[in-house]
């Protein structure tokens, strides 16, 4: 495995801000094991390259393939692209349109180093929007109501509470634990 | 699948696939070669245009007397009424492009398709958007579960598996180059892998079939050289195609017919795209429908095939019309025909009219390419081959449709096709195509003058694929070996032949009749009066029909390929009348039909040939009749024994012909009614037995001609002279035994179709027939003497034809190209074009001619005005005779370049230049015999001519 499925630096930081990354390789790997095959094979890219990939439309008539035009009701692109519009809209940055793809591609030709998402603490209100997107993306993709209600549910979940070394390092200096 | 509907469904089902090549192979083949035809007609236009970018080759056009407003065959022909001199004003013009040009451009498309064909596989797996299962798979749970399907698959080593994990859909695709593939498992899929693993086993499945079945090279190869030609070529041209329309606002006169021609090969261009993409899909879901019974058979589940029914039924009538259109475009068969291929191998058999309509029509699009770039680049001679073995691929791409249903049907029991529907369509495509290239609409017109002669192609087709169908059939049930392929190959190879010559003679001298007749029949039958002895009065009427006939019968009657085409047609099925009945079910058979315990191959047999051979008794019997009825005739006028040899030998020759052909005709079109199966073969083995004992009848009473009082034809005295009527009879073998077994065919065809069409009233009596047909069977040792003695005698008969004959043909005749090309065909011609014609006879040598022509005059007329020019022999040898030689030079100058376009100044300057050139001779010819009186007058003729110059060429050039 390479570096990139390790926990990053930025984790390491105390101000509480996670990469998308390690947010939705945690929801998937509770919600759907199966789909951690693709977490992994997605964190070879940078976020920037997954995103606009994710939101790119698969071409179901391909030659030689198997025709099958059946989107699948994954997890995955749901979490990545919510956690990504999510992180974007808290740090200012554009989220979507036609632009993501132009940047990709100019980053690859000047060679410019990746940028880690990252995902800081949410108000409550941010919560909600990811919440809601989760949902929307899910009903989308054809996932169950109870299942995508559950999936959004556990994204909050996940998003509101810290990772156990930070939690560590905050009772520590007295404060309050994240619910 | 059901239980209580697997019974009738599974019996035809269970045919291997396999049984005999799917041909996709060759349909992929037949797009390559559009692309190399259509590229280099692209960059031959291009290098044209290039090379002659004031258009002198339409000037010299022009002043051989094109005009614009005719049709494409007036066009021609004006050109070639020119003859020599448009090809001496094209050397002199126009720098001819050179066949290296399309060559290396063509090189270059076909680097670049490799290139792209090399690059595409890391494009479709790069880093960003695939990753290695290994990379990802730490604990080697999805390796192994890969590694177990590439064993049950059945290949020899594991392909690359890659997993592209921002896909959703539960879906897979191979892609890669030389057996280095990739199998890219999508993201949708990889995620299923346990909640549906009958799924997932079923797409992967299907993916390393299309590796075992080799789909990936030549998939990508199309795809590569696809993309390059509408990357390079199509902007090319379309750029080519602009300029071309701009430029022709240019010109109000030839504008019109420009922008036609344009336009036209625009649309050309755009229905050529939309077939290749149709012909594309269509052979990529043969494919798609192949993997899906190879995944089926390495224990995939059917049941992952009848979700995607689930997911894509379409509602309502107009949307499953709309649907079933899309359907053409997509590289998968849709759901519902998938799912019922799995349980049914039917579809995989059956020749669709798609198929066979695309292929006709892209067919034939290449070919006229291809002839008019040989023609172009003065290769002609190549034509022929060339559509020859494009031939082999026409024939063949319906030819194993055709086999393969064939086959099915005798091993289900089902009917079995005539071929005719598969003609129909493969005609109906060739005909298309015809339509859409411009080699007979020509730039003028959108549809060419005689468009019902396209029927040639229609018929041609469905006779040659009647005629394959029967044989396969015939061939299917009694063929013993372990594979059918053989049986295939060879009847392929005998529909290639037939089609081949055919389609050799439409492309070199059919086509042309669409055009109309491009001689004339009255310039013929001149020229026959006057190069054949004894023409003898009364019989215009016989020498107008020889002359009408001629241009037809002539190339193909002196061919003797046409003869051994023919023979094939009917001596191949006499061959397999000699096999040895099958008493038990043969391998191939057996291994066909793996899972069905009682095979039901065998019981129909081949038609007794005793019958055949009777039938073919009654149409020796008309051919002798018939050729004793013509001796008694053509006594009736026999004419004295020197004027025998000539036109009365030509019409006796032509009526013989007619009554031996008649026999032969007769005899198919009886066996054709009585004979219940495979009537179409034995009526082409009852015409060919008919028309060679026809033809042996001719023999012996044309050897005793003298003897048959008043049958006497030729002879006049009693001997017997087999030498005397055998040159007779080399000139009838390949008409007889060529020609006439096709005509035989064509009306056994037709007699088919009328007895079908009374089918229901006579279908009583029909299987009366039948039930007399089967009782009598014949001996197998007589069966054999009969075919041997038939083949033996075609084979040698043939040879003898074929054979070179020592003495050198004699081809004198006074028939001038101008009197071959009709008149009617090249129109009169308005004031705009004529002013045109003019202009360019004028710029292209008219006007340096005339000037040649009138210095010369005037130094003789200058060298007159001496005084020791009529009385000093050595002034006039020196000072006159140089003008007189040049005049005469200016002369043949004039007489080899065009004739002068307007039709009344032409006549007064042809007069003028007549009396120059005289008096340039008696000029001559008085100063070197010292002829005083003559070189006298041929001065005064001088100063006439020289005074009448200034106003002839006024009227040429029309002011």
């Amino acid at each position: 495995m390479d570096s990139l499925s390790e926990p990053s630096d930025v984790r390491a930081t105390a101000d509480a801000t996670r990469p998308v990354r390690d947010v939705v390789r945690e929801v998937v790997s509770d919600a759907a094991p199966d789909e951690l095959l693709l977490v992994e094979g997605l964190c070879r890219s940078d976020d920037e390259s997954v995103a606009a990939r994710l939101a790119a439309r698969d071409r179901s008539d391909e030659p030689l393939g198997f025709g099958l035009g059946e989107i699948a009701a994954l997890v995955t692109p749901v979490v990545w692209i919510a956690l990504d519009e999510a992180a974007r809209k808290a740090t200012g940055a554009a989220v979507g349109g036609v632009g993501r793809r132009l940047r990709v591609w100019l980053r690859r030709i000047f060679r410019r180093p990746a940028v880690t998402r990252t995902i800081p603490p949410l108000t409550p209100d941010q919560l909600e929007a990811v919440r809601l997107r989760v949902l929307e993306l899910s009903t989308e993709s054809g996932m169950a109501p109870a299942a995508a209600t559950a999936l959004a549910e556990r994204v909050v979940a996940r998003l509101v509470l810290r990772p156990l070394d930070q939690l560590a390092g905050e009772r520590g200096d007295g404060g309050e634990p994240a619910t | 699948m059901s239980g209580p509907t697997a019974g009738p469904v599974r019996a035809g089902g269970n045919v291997d696939e396999r049984v005999l090549g799917a041909g996709t192979g060759l349909r992929f083949v037949l797009l390559l070669v559009l692309f190399l035809t259509s590229s280099a007609t692209v960059a031959s236009m291009i290098a044209d245009s290039v090379v002659d970018p004031h258009h002198y080759g339409v000037g010299c056009a022009l002043a051989a007397g094109l005009n614009p407003d005719d049709d494409y065959l007036g066009i021609t022909l004006s050109t070639v009424r020119a003859g020599d001199a448009y090809r001496a004003c094209l050397d002199r013009f126009v720098p001819s492009a050179s066949m290296w040009t399309p060559l290396v451009v063509l090189g270059a498309l076909v680097v670049a398709a490799v290139a792209l064909y090399w690059l595409l596989p890391s494009w479709k797996g790069r880093r960003s958007r695939v990753v290695p299962v290994d990379a990802v798979d730490g604990q080697g749970e999805l390796r192994a579960l890969l590694d177990e399907l590439v064993t049950v698959a059945g290949l020899p080593r594991a392909p690359r598996f890659v997993i592209a994990p921002a896909a959703s859909t539960a879906s897979a695709v191979v892609f890669g180059r030389l057996r280095r593939y990739s199998v890219c498992l999508h993201g949708g899929l990889v995620a299923r892998r346990r909640s549906d693993p009958e799924g997932f086993r079923a797409v992967v499945l299907h993916e390393l079939a299309h590796i075992r079945n080799r789909d990936v090279d030549i998939t990508y190869a199309t795809v590569a050289v696809w993309r390059v030609f509408l990357v390079t070529v199509l902007p090319a041209y379309l750029v080519w195609a602009a300029l071309d329309l701009k430029a022709s606002r240019a010109s109000t006169v030839l504008g019109p017919a420009e922008r036609l021609g344009t336009g036209h090969n625009l649309v050309l261009s755009a229905v050529m795209i939309a077939f290749v993409y149709l012909a594309r899909s269509d052979i990529l879901r043969t494919r798609e429908t192949y993997a899906d019974l190879d995944a089926l058979a390495g224990g995939a589940d059917a049941g992952s095939w009848l979700r995607g029914v689930h997911q894509h039924t379409q509602p309502g009538r107009a949307r499953k019309a709309f649907a079933s259109f899309a359907a053409l475009w997509r590289t998968h068969p849709p759901w519902d025909r998938r799912a019922a291929s799995l349980a049914d191998t039917r579809e995989l058999f059956r020749p669709h009219a798609l198929t066979l309509f695309v292929a006709g029509a892209t067919a034939t699009i290449a070919a006229d390419q291809t002839s008019s770039l040989l023609r172009t680049y003065d290769v002609g001679w190549a034509v022929r081959p060339l559509a020859g073995l494009l031939a082999g691929l026409i024939a063949a791409i319906p030819g194993v449709a055709l086999w393969r249903a064939v086959a099915r049907a005798v091993l289900t029991g089902d009917r079995v096709p005539s071929g005719l529907r598969v003609g129909w369509w493969l005609g109906v495509g060739l005909a298309v195509g015809e339509l859409l290239t411009s080699n007979t609409s020509g730039s003028t017109r959108l549809l060419p003058s005689h468009p019902e002669v396209f029927a040639v192609l229609i018929v041609l087709a469905v006779g040659t694929m009647g005629w394959t169908a029967q044989y396969a059939e015939l061939s299917v049930r009694s063929w013993q070996g372990r594979t059918l392929r053989p049986a295939l190959l060879i009847g392929l190879a005998a529909t290639w032949a037939v089609f081949a010559l055919w389609y050799a003679w439409w492309q070199t001298e059919g086509q042309i009749f669409v055009l109309g007749s491009a001689f004339s029949e009255s310039g013929i039958r001149q020229a026959l009066e006057r190069d054949l002895p004894g023409s003898v009065p009364g019989h215009q009427g016989a020498l107008s029909a020889i002359a009408v006939a001629l241009p037809v019968l002539l190339p193909l009657g002196t061919d003797p390929l046409v003869m051994w085409a023919a023979a094939v047609l009917w001596l191949l099925p006499l061959l397999v009348w000699a096999r040895r009945p099958a008493t038990s079910a043969p391998e191939w058979a057996r291994r066909a039909l793996r899972d069905v315990p009682e095979i039901p191959l065998g019981g129909e047999r081949p038609p007794s040939l005793r019958r055949i051979l009777a039938v073919a008794g009654i149409g020796t019997l008309v051919c002798w009749s018939g050729a004793a009825g013509v001796m008694a005739y053509m006594h009736t006028w026999q004419p004295p024994v020197d004027r025998r040899f000539g036109t009365y030998l030509l019409v006796f020759l032509a009526w013989l012909l007619i009554a031996v052909t008649c026999g032969s005709v007769a005899a198919a079109v009886l066996a054709a009614v009585v004979v219940r199966r495979l009537p179409l073969l034995a009526a082409l083995v009852a015409a060919g037995t008919a028309a060679l004992f026809g033809l042996a009848g001719v023999f012996l009473l044309g050897s005793s001609d003298g003897c048959l009082g008043p049958l006497n034809t030729l002879g006049s005295t009693c001997h017997w002279l087999p030498m005397r009527i055998w040159p007779s009879i080399e000139v009838l073998l390949p008409l007889v035994l060529g020609l006439g077994i096709f005509a035989s065919a064509g009306s056994a065809l037709l007699a088919l179709g009328v007895k079908r069409a009374l089918r229901p009233l006579r279908q009583t009596a029909a299987r009366a027939a039948g039930q007399v047909e089967t009782a009598g069977r014949d001996r197998l040792v007589t069966r054999r003497l009969w075919v041997a003695a038939i083949c033996l005698a075609v084979v040698v008969l043939s040879t003898a034809v074929s054979l070179p004959s020592g003495a050198e043909p004699t081809t004198r005749t006074s028939l001038t190209r101008n009197q071959l090309v009709p008149g009617a065909a090249i129109g009169p011609v308005s004031p705009q074009v004529l002013s045109l014609q003019t202009d360019a006879w004028l710029r292209l040598g008219g006007m340096d001619l005339a000037v040649r022509f009138h210095g010369d005059l005037l130094e003789i007329l200058t060298a007159l005005e001496d005084d020791a020019a009529l009385t000093d022999r050595d002034f006039a040898a020196t000072r006159i005779r140089p003008g007189c030689r040049d005049v005469a030079q200016v002369a043949d100058g004039f007489h080899a370049y065009f004739p002068v376009p307007d039709p009344q100044a032409r006549q007064r300057w042809e007069r003028l230049l007549a009396q120059a050139d005289r008096a340039a001779a008696d000029c001559q010819r008085a100063i070197d015999d010292g002829d005083y009186s003559l070189f006298v007058s041929s001065m005064n003729t001088f100063v006439d001519v020289s005074g009448s110059t200034p106003d002839v060429f006024r009227s040429i050039r029309g002011r």
